[in-house]
């Protein structure tokens, strides 16, 4: 039983992990970075102001435990976004802090001269939401040399993880919030305590206070330790891995093979028994947007690979339209842009044996984490019970 | 309802409903000379026609062959606007191509002709004479110039950011006695006993708050709104009718060209492709307008039209990345059966005494080049009527931050901020740059860059709201082009909407209200023109408010 899994994202990587333990041989292909690298850090089934302690699944617990950077409890945990939103998840990149078990306490949010990081307003703003007041949860600005200079407190956010990431600046924040206040009982952070799985975990454990992030803003550090994460897992696993711009998926009576952009495209692409797509959606680069060249080809929506596959959103299918002038999105609505996908059966691409997609490339479906990662698996499923 | 006013001593002189330009224009001059004057804004300073316009105070060559006198005037004015608001005025050079065919040699000489007695203008807005080009030198001038030409010419014209200026003179004539209130409509224009014109009602479309100001005058400068205006006052529409002409353009990232090049569209109209100020801009159509003013925004077919227009002398246009569309309506005066284009840009005073109502005037038709003029024209015959007798100083007296230069780097430098940010605080604020620098003096952690688009500092974000009546996010961006860039406010919306709930001493959550109101907004206004690359964007926006702000729906919880 051979399985390909083209995509590196979150319903990528389950699919990998699900199919291995399955007993296939699987290899993953996979090109650039998508809409996982850009996660907040939110593990959630479904958009977050929908149920919150829902059950989840066996199986996508399994992989949760086996992805070291996450955390998923039996209850819903609660977390600030970088916006100063209080939010319910039901699981989290462990790096981002709980508030849940701090219920009642007082959380310092650390105050430091970093562009798009505003604690006083983000610790107003937490104070002043409905659960915080019911619990009696305060959050006060605490200012915190967290940075070296005012240049620092210039770059990106991913950037000051990084710095974070060595031992001696790491010590150095743990030893500025130590001495900071003895009032707080937790202290929260923007998006920069460190670009690795644990490195909460590890900053807690030095100042001796449960220390945590907000979510992160899109290119933040929760994406660079998704990717940390999965490196390890496939690894452990032993699951082949490409990094090739896949183009096409052809059929070969029941075996499939995946044609790449790389001249070095040999037999270990062939001869596959399923294929799983999980390339994203518009944001990860699995769907495009293709303008056409208004003289040969019409513009529509596509796959980024090709394959016999229908494009569409809210279960039709989504044509190219009937001007060369392309899509008018006024009529369309911009929702458009996270609804449109491939239009499958379940995990199985419509009409289609052994090619199953899962994912944000597939339509209809919530854009989120644990969700892809529960698609991921059930693709998997399907792909090595098939035959 | 009966309505008790004390009419002998009203509250002010003059009442103007209406924030464009040549309402705070008008509100300006009469406070300049010393007039009590209100300004009423349904919606925002510059929130019409004035904000959303080609951003030229050009001289109209185009008028030139059936109205030079609105290419004299244009050019006049644009001269005075040159020397009151220097900081606001940037050269926006043009190059008119002409394409190889059957008698283009004429053509070309014919439009070099043309542009001689265009020259004879210029001179007026310190323009520089045309050249004639061949196309090795269009070429030369701007690569990317496709097709086979003849050659072309070259001639001056001047951008100027419209809210900017309107924003300037609203700040002016406050400064002067004025009050300006914005977000604030006019419920009903006060007449006593059917007959003279007493005051207005208003209420404040934020707060709920209602209220009235007596005058003895009430001036009607609503642009396309005219007509609307006048039957407040129980005055048929008819008496201030304008023909209602949308006009909209599409931005797009960064300058794709150095030059403004025009273009001709498929039915022969007269298009271009600009830069201005830190993007491109590609406009205009005009058609007759007939939905709602209070939101209109630019359609697919609008948007192809002009794309399709441009791309035939410009065709990397079709590949740039368009980050949004703006939309307005031109007040032309009216008139049933010309097309739009050959309709007039004069601008006429209209005195409703003739329709019963002593007191009440409107302003219609006119032009962004020639707003001073007709606000002095108006406030000329309201001084006359009051018995005012100082004359008109808008064309010599500086708008705010006009009165001197000041050298942008030289400004970075000393309060320590970002040379692109100076620039950019520079233009749009002139000397008084200073004052919003003097924030971050004060409070360093105003200093931030909240949008780094443009860029934006946290410090012009409060001073808008605090020096220039911002109340929304859009208001904010009206003034500072925040959230105007390729991520269309992801980055500093939320931001911006928290300082203003802030400094409003409203709840967070109305904060995080005014940036979703604003992504609604700016979605609708993008939607008709984003390609491929934006299309990306746009999603990664949605993922990004959804999981950061939470549902992008719902209405407002009474606080």
């Amino acid at each position: 039983m051979k399985v390909g899994v083209i995509g590196g994202g979150v319903a990528g990587t389950a699919a990998a992990w699900a199919a291995r333990r399955a007993g296939a041989d699987v290899v993953m292909t996979f090109d650039r970075p998508g809409a996982s690298s850009l996660y907040a850090g939110a593990l959630d089934l479904s958009p977050w102001d929908a149920a919150v302690d829902a059950r989840v699944d066996p199986d996508v617990l399994a992989f949760a435990t086996a992805f070291e950077a996450w955390s998923v409890g039996t209850k819903s945990a609660r977390i600030a976004t970088h916006e100063g939103v209080l939010r319910a998840a039901r699981g989290i990149d462990s790096t981002l802090l709980d508030l849940a078990p701090l219920a009642g306490r007082t959380i310092g949010v650390v105050q430091a001269p970093i562009d798009g990081w505003n604690a006083r307003a983000v610790a107003r703003s937490l104070s002043e939401a409905p659960w915080a007041i019911e619990t009696k949860t305060r959050f006060e600005a605490v200012r915190v040399e967290a940075i070296v200079d005012e240049p620092e407190g210039r770059v990106p956010w991913f950037d000051i993880a990084l710095l974070h990431d060595h031992p001696d600046r790491a010590a150095r924040l743990a030893e500025r919030l130590a001495s900071a206040s003895a009032s707080v009982d937790a202290w929260l952070l923007g998006g920069f305590i460190g670009t690795t799985p644990g490195a909460a975990e590890r900053l807690s454990a030095l100042v001796g206070k449960p220390c945590g992030e907000t979510t992160s803003p899109p290119g933040g550090p929760a994406g660079a330790r998704f990717e940390a994460s999965r490196d390890a897992l496939l690894a452990s696993l032993s699951i082949g891995l490409r990094r090739e711009r896949i183009d096409s998926v052809t059929r070969r009576g029941t075996r499939f093979k995946l044609v790449g952009t790389s001249p070095e495209s040999t037999d270990a692409d062939s001869g596959f028994d399923a294929v799983v797509l999980a390339t994203g959606g518009l944001v990860g680069g699995g769907i495009v947007l293709d303008p056409g060249d208004l003289v040969a080809e019409p513009p529509r929506f596509r796959s980024c690979v090709g394959a016999d596959l229908l494009l569409g959103r809210g279960g039709r299918v989504l044509d190219h339209v009937s001007s060369l002038h392309g899509l008018d999105l006024l009529s369309l609505g911009m929702a458009a842009l996270e609804q449109v996908g491939i239009l499958s059966d379940g995990p199985a691409a419509r009409g289609g044996t052994g090619l199953l997609v899962a994912g944000d490339c597939v339509a209809d479906r919530p854009r989120c984490a644990l969700e892809a990662a529960r698609a991921g698996i059930a693709a998997a499923r399907s792909a090595t019970s098939a035959r | 309802m009966s309505v008790a006013l004390t009419v002998d001593q009203p509250d002010v002189d003059v009442v103007v409903i209406g924030g464009g330009v040549n309402g705070t224009g008008l509100a300006r001059d009469c406070a300049l000379r010393g007039l009590k004057v209100a300004l009423f804004e349904r919606n925002d300073i510059a929130f019409g026609a004035s904000g959303n316009s080609s951003g030229m105070i050009h001289g109209g060559p185009r008028y030139l062959t059936y109205d030079p006198d609105v290419t004299y005037t244009s050019c006049l004015d644009s001269g005075h606007i040159q020397r009151i608001a220097p900081h606001l005025l940037f050269r926006i050079p043009f190059l008119m191509p002409v394409d190889k065919q059957p008698g283009s040699k004429v053509n070309l000489l014919l439009l070099d002709a043309f542009f001689d007695l265009y020259d004879r203008y210029q001179p007026l807005k310190h323009g520089k004479p045309h050249v004639l080009l061949g196309a090795d030198d269009l070429r030369k001038l701007e690569p990317g110039l496709a097709g086979a030409l003849e050659g072309g010419v070259s001639f001056d014209e001047w951008g100027i950011d419209g809210a900017r200026l309107c924003t300037s003179s609203a700040v002016d004539a406050r400064e002067h006695g004025a009050e300006i209130r914005t977000h604030c409509t006019v419920t009903e224009i006060l007449r006593r006993d059917g007959g003279s014109v007493v005051g207005v009602r208003y209420r404040d479309r934020i707060t709920g708050e209602t209220g009235q100001r007596t005058s003895k005058v009430v001036v009607n400068a609503t642009g396309a709104w005219a007509p609307i205006t006048t039957a407040l006052g129980k005055v048929a529409s008819r008496a201030a009718r304008v023909r209602p002409g949308k006009g909209i353009h599409v931005f797009f990232d960064r300058r794709l060209t150095n030059y403004a090049i025009a273009a001709k569209a498929i039915d022969g109209r007269q298009v271009f492709l600009e830069p201005w100020q830190n993007m491109s801009v590609i406009g205009t159509t005009d058609d007759d307008y007939y939905g709602d003013l209070d939101d209109c925004v630019a359609t697919a077919d609008e948007v192809r039209y002009l794309v399709q227009a441009v791309a035939r002398v410009f065709p990397a246009v079709t590949a740039a990345r368009a980050i949004g569309t703006w939309a307005g309506v031109r007040p032309t005066l009216y008139e049933w059966g010309p097309n739009e284009d050959a309709l007039s840009r004069d601008h006429r005073i209209v005195d409703h005494a003739a329709d019963g109502a002593d007191g009440l005037y409107s302003m219609v038709g006119g032009k962004l080049a020639s707003y001073r003029l007709f606000s002095e024209e108006m406030a000329d015959a309201i001084a006359a009527r009051l018995g005012n007798g100082t004359p008109g100083r808008t064309h010599t007296t500086a708008l705010p931050g006009g009165d001197a230069q000041v050298d942008p780097l030289a400004l970075a430098r000393s309060y320590g901020v970002d040379p692109v940010v100076g620039t950019r605080l520079e233009y749009r604020h002139g000397s008084r740059a200073e004052r919003v620098l003097e924030r971050v003096k004060r409070e360093p952690t105003e200093a931030q860059i909240t949008c780094p688009c443009e860029p934006v500092l946290e410090a012009e974000i409060r001073y808008s709201v605090e020096n220039e009546w911002a109340r929304t996010v859009d208001d904010v961006a009206r003034r500072t082009r925040l959230g105007l860039g390729a991520c269309g406010g992801m980055r500093c919306a939320a931001r911006c909407g928290a300082i203003i709930a802030e400094m409003t001493d409203r709840s967070p959550e109305h904060g995080r209200r005014l940036a979703l109101d604003f992504f609604t907004l700016a979605a609708r206004r993008r939607a008709s023109a984003i390609g491929p690359l934006q299309a990306r964007q746009e999603a990664l926006q949605l993922a990004t408010i959804r999981s950061a702000l939470g549902p992008c729906s719902g209405p407002e919880e009474p606080e």
